[in-house]
């Protein structure tokens, strides 16, 4: 029986690095993208994914997040990529956090693409620990690429893992 | 190996049940995810699932954004005993309704830790209804070999059923 939910792709870092590029991925419906991320800089961070290598004017979502205490919800049009919320620096614990990603029916050439988030990270001081999010990421291509690196700028620190797979609807 | 396969199952019987636990999970895998329905026989409208890792009773937090249909909020896990917060229905909400729970586990082998992303949905069919988003963390590094799915009042009533699935991405 073929398989149904494929490994891709998969990467730990061993050493610091600027960003982790999947591609060649087609052949499925849709894609699941698992991180574990800290960064390399003492503060905290975001993760930001450019699909096809196109780093702003496409992406917007809304968002609904919790640090605890308060819960918050809002719209963000055209942001820089596909902003994930906070993820450590180095300044932080042994605590990598868990980021998924959903990517729908990623290769049709007809609709634009929905993207389902959701964020978990409990030690991240002052910031959102508990996300769930919707993008609409506003092309009609096929995805074929997703590249993460942080929004700030710093490197992935060592440890950090992204795992990519695919499901077949057929 | 598969990517996505059936470790274990349980199925409540007549009598109910304590706690689900799952035990010598194999380390073969990457990540875990679990999924339960579940009902309780607490005389109230809701009880509460408590998570726990090898047996473990401390190093436990964890965070939400929630809903419940008229308003979004946020809360942290009560105490360090588990990661807790996911409801279930009890004896006096309708009947022939269970809640639905999903863990999902990364590097359940790793040193760094562990971290639990949680979407756990309860819902009465009547005016109550909630929807928590958790992010868990168990503050400790050892492997994940047994899990505990306890209730904070009574007993798993029968037909509640959690399945555990391997993910990997060797």
């Amino acid at each position: 029986m073929a398989l149904t939910y494929d490994k891709l792709a998969t990467l730990t870092l061993s050493a610091p690095q600027a960003s982790i590029t999947f591609n060649s991925f087609s052949g499925y419906t849709d894609l699941v993208l698992v991180g574990q991320a800290k960064s390399a800089g003492s503060g905290r961070d975001s993760i930001g994914i450019a699909v096809n290598g196109i780093g702003s004017g496409i992406y917007y979502r809304t968002y609904l997040e919790g640090n605890g205490s308060t819960a918050t919800s809002g719209v963000q049009t055209q942001s820089i990529r596909i902003v994930s919320d906070y993820i450590m620096g180095t300044s932080g614990t042994a605590d990598f956090g868990t980021y998924i990603w959903n990517f729908m029916d990623y290769s049709n050439t007809t609709t634009k693409k929905t993207v389902l988030f959701r964020g978990s990270n409990t030690q991240v001081s002052g910031g959102w620990n508990a996300s769930a999010m919707v993008y609409l990421v506003d092309t009609t291509s096929a995805i074929t690429s997703l590249t993460m690196a942080t929004m700030n700028g710093p490197n992935f620190d060592t440890g950090t893992s992204f795992s990519l797979y695919g499901i077949k609807g057929v | 190996m598969a990517t996505y396969r059936l470790i274990s199952s349980v199925t409540v019987g007549s009598g109910g049940q304590a706690n689900i636990e799952f035990t010598s999970i194999p380390a073969t895998y990457t990540d875990l995810v679990l999924k339960l329905s579940a009902r309780s026989a607490r005389a109230a409208e809701r009880d509460s699932v408590e998570l726990q890792f090898n047996n473990n009773t401390s190093g436990y937090s964890g965070r939400t954004v929630n809903g419940n249909g008229a308003s979004a909020g946020s809360n942290t896990c009560y105490g360090t005993s588990s990661i807790n917060r996911m409801d279930v229905n009890g004896t006096t909400s309708t009947s022939n309704t269970f809640s639905n729970i999903e863990f999902y586990i990364p590097n359940y082998t790793g040193s760094n830790y562990k971290s639990v992303s949680i979407d756990s949905v309860y819902e009465d069919n009547t005016t109550n209804a909630f929807q928590y988003c958790i992010a868990g963390l168990w503050s400790n590094t050892a492997a994940i070999t047994s899990i505990k799915l306890g209730l904070e009042i009574s007993t798993y009533t029968q037909y509640s059923t959690a399945y555990l699935y391997g993910i990997s991405n060797a």
